[in-house]
C-alpha cells in the first residue's frame, strides 16, 4: 500500500517528461481509496497526498475508523490452543439426589413371586408360641407407620420380596408378651444385643410394629449416630447458632465460645 | 446423634453444661408427628406451657404441638419437653372442653445403635474436649428412660438395639452387657476384671448396666427350613429345599445367622 502510493507520487512528479506513460489525473486519484501506511504518523502521508483515503471498495462510511484500525492488537504474543474440553453429556444430579438414592428403602420387588397365603403380623399372632417359625406379612397402615419412623434400614433385604414379611421367633414372642404386660401400666426395658446379622434391628422393628398396632406413641431414634450426613448442602441449610460456628474449611462445627 | 453433624448449642442455666441439638430435635419431632398422627391428634394439651413462644399458646392437640416444635427449630427442645410432660400426665385427667377422660397412650422408645451413646461424641465443648453423650439433652433423655431413671408414668417400653453398622469400639457397653447378664456374685466393679487398665466410660457403664439384656441368637434348623421355603416360594431361591440343603445352609450361615443365610441362599445378594 505504501508502495502503491509511492508509485503514484513518482508519476506525479514526472508530468513534464514526454517519455513516461500518461499520468492519471489528481481527481481520479482522489476517488480511489488508498490505505495509509502502517506507521501511525498520518501526517507524513498527508504531506504527499492531499486527501488520504481508504484504498478499498468499501465505502468510507462503513470502513473502520483510523483509531480502530491503528489500535495495537491486544493479546497474545504466543500461540495458544483452546482446551480440548469434553462436552458434558450427563446431567449433574441435584442437591440431595445421590443421598436419597443411596438411602432409599425398597419394600417390593415385582420380579419376585407373590406368596399370598401368609397371615398378618398381628398382636395376637406375634404372642402365640404356635406361630414360632411362621412368616407373617406386614400390612398397609403398619408398613406406612414403620416407614415414617424409619424402622426399615437400607442393608436389609426387603427389596428382594414381593411384600414385606417377617418371621416370628422365640424372641418375638417374648417381646409381644412383654408389651402385653406393659399395657397394664408397667414399663419394659431392654438392651437388644447379638451377633452381626442376627436380627437385632428386625426385633426392634417388630417392637415398633406391635406398638403401632396397639396405638402407642412410638418415638424412634433410627441411628444412634447422626443420620444427617455432612455435606455442603446441609451446611448451607444450617442456620448458625451464635454459639456453634461452621468451619467450612475443615467441614466441622467449631465449638461455642 | 453423636457424630457432630447437626447444630448444637449450650442449654442456658445448666450446670454441668448440657447441650441442645435443635435441628436433630426438630427432625425427631417431625418424625414423631408423622408416625403418630392418628394417636396424637386425639390427645388434648391439658397444661399451659409458658416457656414456649406465643404460637404454642392455643394448640388443640399434641399432634399440633409436635408439628409446631418441628417447624420452629429454636424452640424444638422446649416443645419436646412440653410434649413429654403432657404424655407423662396421669391418666385420670379430665379434658375440660370435652368433659371426657382420655387416657394418655403408652410410649415406645426405640433406638438403633446404642454403642454410639456409650463413648464420647465428636462434638466439642468450649474447652475443646469431646462432649459426653449424656451431656446432650436428647440422648440423655433416652438413656435416662432406658436405665429407669426417668420412669414412663403411663407405661410403655424402651428398647435399644446394638447395631453392628458403623459401630464404634465401646468397652463400656460390652462390660455393661456382661455385668447385666451375669447373675453371679453381685460384685460389679467399674473396671473390666479381665483388663483393669482398660479405660472405661464410667457414666455410660453405670447408666447401661441396669438394663435387662435381650440376646438375639441364630435360627434353629426348623426356622431355617421355613425361611428357605419362603425364599423358594418367592422365586428367589432356585432348587428344591431338601434336608441336606437345610443342614448345609444352617451350617454356612454360622448356625442360623439370618444375614449369612440370606447371603448364602438368596439370588443376587453378595
Amino acid at each position: 500500500m505504501f508502495l502503491l502510493s509511492y508509485s503514484f507520487l513518482r508519476h506525479s512528479f514526472s508530468v513534464n517528461d514526454p517519455t513516461m506513460a500518461p499520468q492519471p489525473c489528481w481527481r481520479c486519484l482522489t476517488r480511489l481509496s488508498i490505505r495509509p501506511p502502517i506507521s501511525t504518523s498520518v501526517t507524513s502521508s498527508s504531506a504527499f497526498l492531499p486527501h488520504p483515503q481508504n484504498f478499498s471498495t468499501t465505502p468510507s462510511s462503513l470502513a473502520a475508523s483510523a483509531a480502530q484500525r491503528n489500535a495495537p492488537k491486544r493479546g497474545r504474543s504466543a500461540l495458544k490452543l483452546t482446551k480440548n474440553k469434553r462436552e458434558k453429556n450427563y446431567k449433574v444430579p441435584s442437591v440431595g439426589e445421590r443421598r436419597a438414592l443411596r438411602k432409599r428403602i425398597v419394600l417390593s420387588n415385582t420380579n419376585a413371586l407373590e406368596v399370598s397365603d401368609l397371615e398378618d403380623f398381628s398382636v395376637e399372632n406375634a404372642a402365640d408360641r404356635d406361630c414360632i417359625g411362621e412368616i407373617l406379612q406386614l400390612r398397609g397402615a403398619t408398613v406406612d407407620g414403620l416407614r415414617s419412623c424409619q424402622a426399615f434400614r437400607t442393608g436389609q433385604s426387603w427389596g428382594y420380596f414381593r411384600r414385606p414379611a417377617t418371621m416370628v421367633r422365640e424372641e418375638t414372642v417374648g417381646l409381644a408378651k412383654a408389651l402385653e404386660g406393659a399395657e397394664e401400666g408397667g414399663c419394659v426395658r431392654g438392651l437388644i444385643v447379638g451377633d452381626r446379622g442376627a436380627g437385632k434391628s428386625i426385633l426392634l422393628l417388630q417392637a415398633q410394629a406391635l406398638a403401632l398396632m396397639r396405638g402407642w406413641v412410638v418415638m424412634t431414634f433410627p441411628d444412634g449416630m447422626a443420620y444427617v450426613l455432612f455435606s455442603s448442602a446441609i451446611c448451607h441449610g444450617l442456620t448458625t447458632l451464635p454459639s456453634a460456628r461452621l468451619d467450612k474449611r475443615n467441614n466441622r462445627l467449631r465449638p461455642p465460645p | 446423634m453423636t457424630n457432630a453433624t447437626t447444630a448444637y448449642g449450650p442449654l442456658p442455666n445448666s450446670n454441668p453444661t448440657q447441650y441442645i441439638q435443635r435441628d436433630y430435635t426438630a427432625q425427631f419431632l417431625s418424625r414423631l408427628a408423622k408416625t403418630n398422627a392418628p394417636v396424637l391428634s386425639t390427645q388434648p394439651v391439658l397444661n399451659a406451657h409458658p416457656s414456649l413462644p406465643p404460637q404454642f399458646a392455643q394448640v388443640p392437640s399434641l399432634q399440633r404441638l409436635a408439628e409446631l416444635g418441628a417447624a420452629d427449630k429454636e424452640s424444638s427442645w422446649s416443645a419436646f419437653q412440653a410434649l413429654w410432660s403432657e404424655l407423662m400426665m396421669p391418666n385420670n385427667q379430665l379434658d375440660k372442653e370435652t368433659m371426657q377422660r382420655r387416657p394418655r397412650p403408652r410410649v415406645l422408645m426405640a433406638l438403633d445403635g446404642i454403642a454410639n451413646l456409650a463413648c464420647l461424641t465428636r462434638y466439642l465443648s468450649p474447652s475443646m474436649h469431646n462432649i459426653h453423650p449424656l451431656d446432650l439433652t436428647l440422648p440423655r433423655h433416652f438413656v435416662d428412660c432406658l436405665s429407669g431413671a426417668t420412669p414412663l408414668a403411663n407405661g410403655g417400653a424402651v428398647f435399644a438395639a446394638d447395631s453392628a453398622a458403623n459401630r464404634p469400639a465401646t468397652p463400656a457397653l460390652d462390660l455393661a452387657v456382661r455385668q447385666s447378664e451375669d447373675v453371679g456374685t453381685g460384685e460389679r466393679p467399674l473396671v473390666d476384671p479381665e483388663d483393669p487398665w482398660k479405660a472405661i466410660d464410667e457414666r455410660a457403664l453405670v447408666a447401661l448396666r441396669n438394663v435387662p439384656v435381650w440376646r438375639v441368637g441364630g435360627l434353629g434348623r426348623d426356622e431355617v427350613k421355613r425361611m428357605l421355603e419362603y425364599y423358594a416360594r418367592s422365586g428367589m431361591l432356585r432348587g428344591r429345599v431338601t434336608e441336606g440343603m437345610v443342614t448345609e445352609m444352617w451350617t454356612m450361615s454360622g448356625r442360623g445367622n439370618v444375614k449369612e443365610l440370606e447371603r448364602a441362599s438368596l439370588e443376587g445378594i453378595m
